[in-house]
Formats: C-alpha cells, sequence, structure tokens
C-alpha cells in the first residue's frame, strides 16, 4: 500500500513540474501566394515574380608596418631589411584596386643622426626598383594578401653611425 | 577495485590538466581601413651600422749594411668603416737605435722617415699619423746616415719598433701624416 501511494505521489509531481518553453520568433512571411480555385488562378498566370539582391558596402583593410630595420649586412657590403604591405576583407568595385603609394620627403635616403654622413637607399619588389611616389602594392577583392618590399642600401656605407628616415604609405582606391 | 578507482582518477586529472598557450607577439603595424582618416601611414626606417677596419702594418725588415734608406713596408688601411670626424690613429714608437747583440753599449742610430701622396715626414715617431678610408697608406723608410755606418762596429743589431693603433676622433682632418703634434708618449 505504501508503495502505490509513494509511486502515485510520484507521479503527480513529475505532471506538476514546470518547464520553461521559449518562443520562437513568429515568421514575417513576405511572399505572393498563388491559389487555385474551381479551376482558375490567382493571380493568372499562375507565377510569381522574386527580386534577388545583395549589397557589399566597399571596404578594405591595409597594414603598413610602423618600422622597418635595414640590419642584414650583404655581402656586397650593402645593408637591407624587408617589410610586407598587407590587405584583407578586399571588397571594391569590379574594375578597381585599393592602391598603396610609397613617398619620401628625403628621396629614400637614410641620415646619420649626429653627422652629416647619409646614405642612399632602394625600395624594391623582386627585380623591381621603385621611384619616389610610386604605387608599390595593389589589391584587387580578395580575402587576404601581401606584397614583401626590400630596402637596401645602394652602396656599402662609407661611415658607421645610426641611420634613419621615414617613408609614407598612402592608401587609395582606383583603376 | 582499487586499481580501477586510480587508473580512471588518473585519466581524469589527465583530462582536467591545462596547457599553457601563448598568444603570438602582437606586430608593430597601422591599420587602414575605409574609415581612417588620414588614407596613409608612416614607417620608420633604421640602419645600425657598426664602425669597423684593418690596419696592415709591416712585419720584420733587414737592413743591409751601408743602405742609407731601407724600405720598411707601408701601412694601409685596407678596410674602413668610420664614424664620420674618426679616423685610425696610429703611432710609432721605437728607440731609434739599433743595439749590437753581444755588446748592448754599442748601437746604430736610425730615423724611420714616412711618406704618402703629398706628404712627407722626416720621424714619423714623433707625428701623429691618421687613417680615414680605405686605401689610406703610409710608407716608411728605415734612414741611417753614411756617418753613423762608419762609426759602426761590427756584429747583429736590431731594435723593436711599436706600431699604437687606436679608433678616435681625428685631428688631422684628412691628412695622414700630421706636424709633430703627437709624440711617443701618447698625447696629442
Amino acid at each position: 500500500m505504501k508503495k502505490i501511494i509513494s509511486a502515485a505521489a510520484a507521479i503527480a509531481l513529475a505532471c506538476g513540474a514546470s518547464i520553461t518553453a521559449f518562443a520562437t520568433d513568429a515568421p514575417v512571411l513576405d511572399k505572393t501566394v498563388i491559389k487555385n480555385v474551381q479551376g482558375s488562378t490567382d493571380p493568372d498566370p499562375a507565377q510569381a515574380n522574386t527580386t534577388v539582391q545583395f549589397s557589399c558596402d566597399p571596404k578594405y583593410t591595409v597594414t603598413i608596418p610602423k618600422t622597418i630595420d635595414l640590419s642584414t649586412e650583404n655581402t656586397d657590403g650593402t645593408f637591407s631589411g624587408t617589410g610586407s604591405v598587407e590587405a584583407e576583407d578586399v571588397c571594391i568595385g569590379a574594375d578597381q584596386k585599393v592602391n598603396v603609394k610609397i613617398s619620401s620627403t628625403s628621396g629614400f635616403t637614410l641620415s646619420e643622426t649626429g653627422s652629416s654622413a647619409t646614405l642612399a637607399y632602394e625600395v624594391k619588389n623582386g627585380t623591381t626598383v621603385f621611384a619616389n611616389n610610386d604605387t608599390v602594392a595593389s589589391f584587387t577583392n580578395c580575402e587576404s594578401d601581401s606584397t614583401e618590399l626590400t630596402f637596401v642600401t645602394k652602396t656599402a656605407p662609407q661611415y658607421s653611425g645610426s641611420y634613419t628616415d621615414t617613408v609614407v604609405f598612402v592608401i587609395s582606391v582606383g583603376a | 577495485m582499487k586499481k580501477i578507482v586510480a587508473a580512471l582518477s588518473s585519466l581524469a586529472v589527465a583530462a582536467a590538466a591545462s596547457v599553457t598557450a601563448f598568444a603570438a607577439a602582437p606586430r608593430d603595424v597601422t591599420r587602414i581601413d575605409r574609415s581612417t582618416d588620414p588614407q596613409s601611414a608612416d614607417t620608420l626606417l633604421s640602419a645600425e651600422i657598426d664602425p669597423a677596419y684593418i690596419l696592415t702594418i709591416p712585419k720584420d725588415v733587414k737592413v743591409e749594411f751601408n743602405a742609407l734608406k731601407t724600405d720598411f713596408g707601408t701601412a694601409e688601411l685596407t678596410q674602413a668603416r668610420l664614424a664620420k670626424g674618426k679616423c685610425v690613429q696610429l703611432r710609432v714608437t721605437a728607440d731609434n737605435k739599433m743595439e749590437n747583440q753581444t755588446d748592448s753599449s754599442k748601437n746604430l742610430p736610425y730615423r724611420i722617415s714616412g711618406e704618402t701622396d703629398g706628404s712627407s715626414a722626416e720621424d714619423i715617431s714623433v707625428t701623429v699619423c691618421e687613417f680615414t678610408k680605405t686605401g689610406d697608406k703610409l710608407g716608411m723608410f728605415i734612414n741611417i746616415t753614411q756617418e753613423d755606418w762608419n762609426k759602426a762596429y761590427s756584429g747583429e743589431y736590431s731594435d723593436t719598433v711599436t706600431f699604437e693603433i687606436r679608433y678616435t676622433g681625428s685631428q688631422l682632418g684628412g691628412s695622414i701624416i700630421g706636424s709633430g703634434t703627437g709624440g711617443s708618449d701618447g698625447n696629442g
């Protein structure tokens, strides 16, 4: 008898337990309904048009290194260093590119701190040597891409010291 | 049973153990997107060029009997990358007399002269010599007068010449041979 009462009480407890139910969002119906009543369709003819559309605002992210150290001494006595210009999430017009230009007010010349010594250098990508204000990288629509640039002194340095220069990378979108 | 429990406990501890994961070092870059103003970024280029040089100096030289001027060899800066305004300074120190090997009271006086393009010194042991660029060279000669040869006793004579080299500020501003401003005591 006790067992029967215990079982019944457990069942009653279970039935009375509440469970949280989350309601789903009610779907918004934006559609054409085609009805067929007694052999005639509404609308007539029985067809519907659906507009497919997609929009993408132009976007890109270009990454420029803040510093490049010409710390590698080459066998010919010149010094060089590399840096990459990178682009990611590029989404622009079909005939457009994200262009990156380089400029140097010194005309690609390193200056020694504390003396008048200078050291000319080149900016290259592979065998291509860039001039001042040249476009050094161009990116079309892509998930990610990069261009590596090499900065190398034109000659072996005549004088020792600490040399610096600042270059400016300018980004633009165009043909 | 105990072994099974111990094994399961060990597996549970191992599964719960954490492993340290190091994040990649952040890159020092500037990110430019459509909203960035201006649409440009500066990059600082730098090059640290250490000074370096190779100065060659002559080794032993044999003076022939009665030779008034013997080529001692050349001191030459064969490689140089010096700071602007710096030089490799050469000081030549010598007793200016060769001693007889069997009787040190007997000696043969000599003088080291120096010659370079455009300048010379009768006695470079009392001058400052500076090398500033690759290719700078100084020819040196052992000079003995005929009078001293005539007074010399027979025997073997020798002396040691010391070359002191320093990397220092230039005093001569491009000339290799000074004009008696130095000295073998290291002053100048």
